[in-house]
């Protein structure tokens, strides 16, 4: 009964102290929203397509209407240089950064400011390696066929290697960014140690980017391919005649590394969105809306994908350290050069 | 033989030296930082001044058979494009210039339109019409129960596309040439009855050889610097250019810039090469066709053989212009572009307004095109200045170094878009003032990178009138600069205008150099149409390009009319 009455008491107290300690954290939010108000804007740097990144900022926009984000989108390596050069001038612009390719953001890690999302446990290991970077955007390759065309729809990667689609399958080169990468490297992991040499031997048609490569779908110049689910998925919704197949083998993932600069000029306004895009609610909006991915825990699937669809994280390590040697060998099996 | 001799000595190396001041502050120093680059593991600025440099990456680069096989692709590439689009520029120049071909005005204003499409989406059109199955050329073919084929995802496919794509370059350089003509040759040899085939070879080409040098060389070099057609239509079919090379380098994690920067200095050797042949070719020989006399260009009378021409040009605008325009049309208001047989074309449920749209409730189109058109005024008006010091100096006078200026004013034309974006970022960045982040920075390198376009279309004009004008206003005490402001300026003005409508041409459509130096402030069009395009759904990038080739159509109608309105052949 004593013990009892003890344990009421903590409890009770346990729930006082979590009351004091939510206030002021609720209060050090509201004073940095509203600093954040006051900032009234900041610049966000990015990898992810252009369009897709507009989007999620016009969720942001719903829930925070006087925070204007100016976007520069340009891919990981070219995003990289302008960053690099801007440190060394001292002229970086930008509030938020978010890299597509962990090994060039490696280059100029010191930049970025102490932060953390408030649920950073629900991001797995592999994805936080580097200090103050966080997997604010997630990238993952699926199959899209041509729907109209009547080819018959594949299951799986290794299903890309089958003489029924010989010539009719569109390869972007490994090399083209970070995600190509990620894929190249899943392909030979995951799928088979023999799979580049099966998929060159196909006849794939190549693309220089994920850009024509989805169009090329599109037109039925090839009748399928593994392209990034963000691009195609926005354009059935608008009616291509496009189908998306997540495959057996797994969807290979990249995760970008965000952080906010310890020279952000608008350092509340950056905390607010980074928070919010790391959010159940931010990422949410990435995947219903945008077709990305989201590797937090609980986040859900682009449609039509199902709980079995497995999604797989590459060794952050060996992401780096097997790319030079392995993008040589993936561009002589396909006669690249 | 002439000269600024009449000017004092130190007004002479002053002008020399400000010359080139401002060609060390927009070429020199950019190029000198790629060179550093290429000297470097890292990037110089990065480096932090403590760089270890080493000739590594050179020897690298050289000893690279995949560098010699590209560089083998690109000279017979572009020496085919080259080829073939001089052919067609010289062609349409005589017929709108010199022929009583029917409908030449049309002709005229169609002809230079291809210029007026970015290279990028040139070359995306061009996919949508020569893929060897789905492209629409093909579908009509098989459509029609024909047996052929083409294949744009080829050697040839890319030295057609080059042909088409800079065949109004030489145009542009051709017919100004020919249009200030002095045509009495041409009469004497129509009065002892020298055919109208023979003059043509005998007495009009060679009169204007400058011209067509000018417009072969740049057009070659040109070719050499161009990423968006080779990768687009080269990549399906494996063949690799220095671009594509170069390319391939910068965008590989981490970017190697030694090697790219490396191998855009074999693209730089070659144009200084280029330059110096023409310099040879040129030398000592004449080319006045203006001269103190009134005159009016002769219109040949083509007789019957008029329908030819206009069927010939009909049949080339077709291609060149009809038909990219119908696939750009088809992108922009068809919702995909997925057309499987003829009867798919005209499915009129397939068309909507859509993706102009959602092209105009983007909130960063309308900011780009305020930002593009000021860059362009800007870039127009300063280029025009800088390259007609230039070419005056070159072309006019007999200075001290005027070759050199010549050799470094062309340089930075064959270096990649991209490459030559490093390079101004690495050396402009820390100029004061807020000019990095701001248009001007952009229009700096436009006016940077096309000076040797306005030189040398500026130089075809400045050629051709006889030097008897000059020195009659200075023999009488007029200054340098009012014999300049009244005599030369009037007499070249349809070639200026021209010079400075291709300037604002080219910084409306520019991208590679613009990459690393917009913010989310000046974000130009062109960044903006390859953010779209990046993005994977051609339709709204098709839209934008229908919208940017509007905005140029007005611009070249306008200066068209300009350029009659002040051309002298007019006023006498």
């Amino acid at each position: 009964m004593k013990a009892h009455r003890i344990a009421g008491t903590l409890a009770a107290a346990l729930a006082a102290l979590a009351v004091c300690a939510s206030q002021p954290a609720r209060a050090e939010d509201a004073a940095r929203l509203q600093a954040a108000r006051a900032e009234g804007k900041l610049v966000l740097y990015t990898a992810n397509q252009l369009e897709s990144e507009q989007d999620l900022v016009a969720h942001f926009n719903e829930k925070y209407p006087d925070i204007k984000v100016e976007i520069v989108r340009a891919p990981g390596s070219r995003l990289a240089t302008r960053i690099q050069t801007e440190v060394a001038a001292g002229k970086l612009a930008a509030d938020v950064i978010d890299m597509s390719d962990r090994g060039l953001a490696a280059n100029f890690q010191q930049v970025f400011a102490d932060y953390a999302p408030p649920n950073a446990d629900q991001y797995p290991e592999r994805t936080r390696t580097m200090a103050n970077l966080w997997p604010k955007t997630s990238w993952g390759f699926v199959i899209a066929y041509n729907a109209a065309a009547g080819v018959k729809p594949p299951a799986s990667w290794r299903d890309l290697a089958d003489t029924q689609y010989s010539g009719k399958v569109g390869v972007v080169v490994a090399n083209s960014g970070g995600s190509t990468w990620t894929r190249a490297m899943f392909g030979r992991q995951v799928v088979g140690e023999d799979y580049w040499k099966a998929l060159a031997a196909n006849h794939p048609f190549l693309y220089p980017s994920g850009a024509p490569a989805a169009s090329g779908i599109v037109r039925g110049e090839v009748l399928l391919g593994g392209v990034q689910s963000n691009a195609v998925i926005p354009m059935i919704r608008s009616g291509a005649p496009l189908k998306v197949v997540y495959p057996t083998e797994g969807i290979p993932i990249t995760t970008s590394v965000a952080g906010i600069p310890k020279t952000s000029p608008h350092p509340n306004a950056a905390r607010v969105f980074m928070d919010w895009a790391m959010s159940a609610e931010g990422q949410t909006a990435w995947v219903r809306n945008g077709g990305g991915f989201s590797v937090m825990k609980g986040a859900p699937l682009p449609e039509g994908a199902t709980p079995q669809t497995k999604l797989w994280i590459p060794d952050p390590a060996q992401f780096v350290s097997l790319r030079g040697e392995w993008i040589e060998e993936w561009n002589r099996i396909f006669g690249v050069k | 033989m002439h000269g600024m001799n009449r000017e004092p000595a130190f007004v002479r190396y002053a002008w020399v030296l400000f010359l080139l001041a401002i060609l060390g502050f927009l070429v020199v120093y950019p190029v000198t930082m790629l060179s550093l680059g290429a000297l470097s593991e890292d990037s110089p600025l990065a480096a932090g001044g403590d760089a270890a440099y080493s000739l590594h990456a050179f020897v690298a680069v050289l000893a690279d058979p995949d560098v010699l096989r590209a560089t083998w692709n690109t000279l017979a590439v572009c020496a085919g494009g080259t080829l073939f689009a001089v052919a067609i520029g010289l062609f349409f120049s005589w017929v709108t210039a010199r022929t009583n071909t029917p409908f030449v005005r049309i002709i005229e204003a169609v002809s230079v339109m291809p210029l007026l499409i970015p290279p990028l989406v040139a070359a995306v059109a061009w996919s949508i019409l020569g893929s060897p199955q789905t492209g629409l050329i093909n579908v009509l073919l098989q459509g029609l129960g024909l047996g052929w084929r083409v294949n744009f995802y080829s050697r040839w496919g890319i030295v057609a596309i080059f042909a088409i794509y800079y065949a109004p370059y030489v145009y542009m350089f051709t017919s100004s040439a020919m249009k200030n003509m002095d045509p009495s040759l041409e009469e004497a040899a129509a009065i002892s009855g020298v055919s109208t085939f023979k003059t043509i070879f005998q007495i009009t080409l060679p009169l204007i050889l400058p011209a067509i040098i000018a417009g072969t060389m740049l057009a070659f070099v040109v070719m050499l610097g161009i990423y968006g057609i080779p990768a687009v239509l080269g990549t399906p079919a494996r063949i690799s250019v220095l671009t594509t090379y170069i390319y391939e380098l910068i965008s590989s994690a981490p970017p190697h810039f030694s090697k790219a920067a490396a191998t855009s200095v074999i693209l730089i050797a070659v144009t200084a090469l280029a330059v110096l042949a023409q310099q040879r070719v040129l030398r000592d020989k004449s080319f006045v066709t203006v001269a103190g006399k009134a005159f009016r260009p002769r219109v040949i009378d083509l007789g019957r053989w008029k329908y030819l021409t206009l069927a010939l040009s009909a049949a080339y605008l077709l291609v060149a212009v009809v038909l990219p325009t119908i696939a750009l049309l088809m992108g922009s208001f068809r919702n995909f572009l997925y057309i499987p047989d003829l009867a798919a074309i005209f499915d009129t449920s397939m068309y909507s307004l859509n993706h102009f749209r959602r092209l105009f409730s983007n909130s960063l189109t309308m900011v780009s095109l305020g930002n593009t058109l000021k860059i362009g005024v800007i870039t127009a008006l300063v280029g025009g200045a800088v390259s007609f010091a230039i070419a005056y100096t070159v072309y006019r006078t007999r200075l001290a170094l005027r070759g050199l200026i010549d050799v470094i004013s062309t340089l930075p034309v064959a270096i990649p878009g991209l490459v030559i974006g490093v390079a101004y970022i690495w050396a402009w960045i820390n100029l004061p003032g807020g000019i990095y982040g701001s248009v001007w920075i952009l229009a700096l390198a436009f006016v940077a990178r096309f000076i040797p376009d306005t030189v040398k279309s500026l130089s075809t004009s400045l050629l051709q009138v006889h030097r008897e004008l000059e020195e009659a206003s200075l023999i009488c005490g007029r200054g340098r600069l009012y014999t300049i402001r009244k005599i030369i300026l009037p007499l070249i003005s349809p070639g200026l205008v021209a010079s400075m409508s291709l300037l604002f041409i080219l910084s409306i459509r520019e991208l590679g150099s613009s990459l690393f130096l917009y913010s989310s402030r000046s974000l130009p069009m062109s960044v903006l149409l390859v953010n779209l395009y990046e993005g994977g759904d051609f339709g709204v990038t098709a839209a934008f390009s229908v919208v940017q080739t509007l905005i140029l159509v007005a611009v070249v109608l306008f200066t068209t009319w300009l350029s009659r309105k002040t051309s002298i052949a007019n006023k006498l």
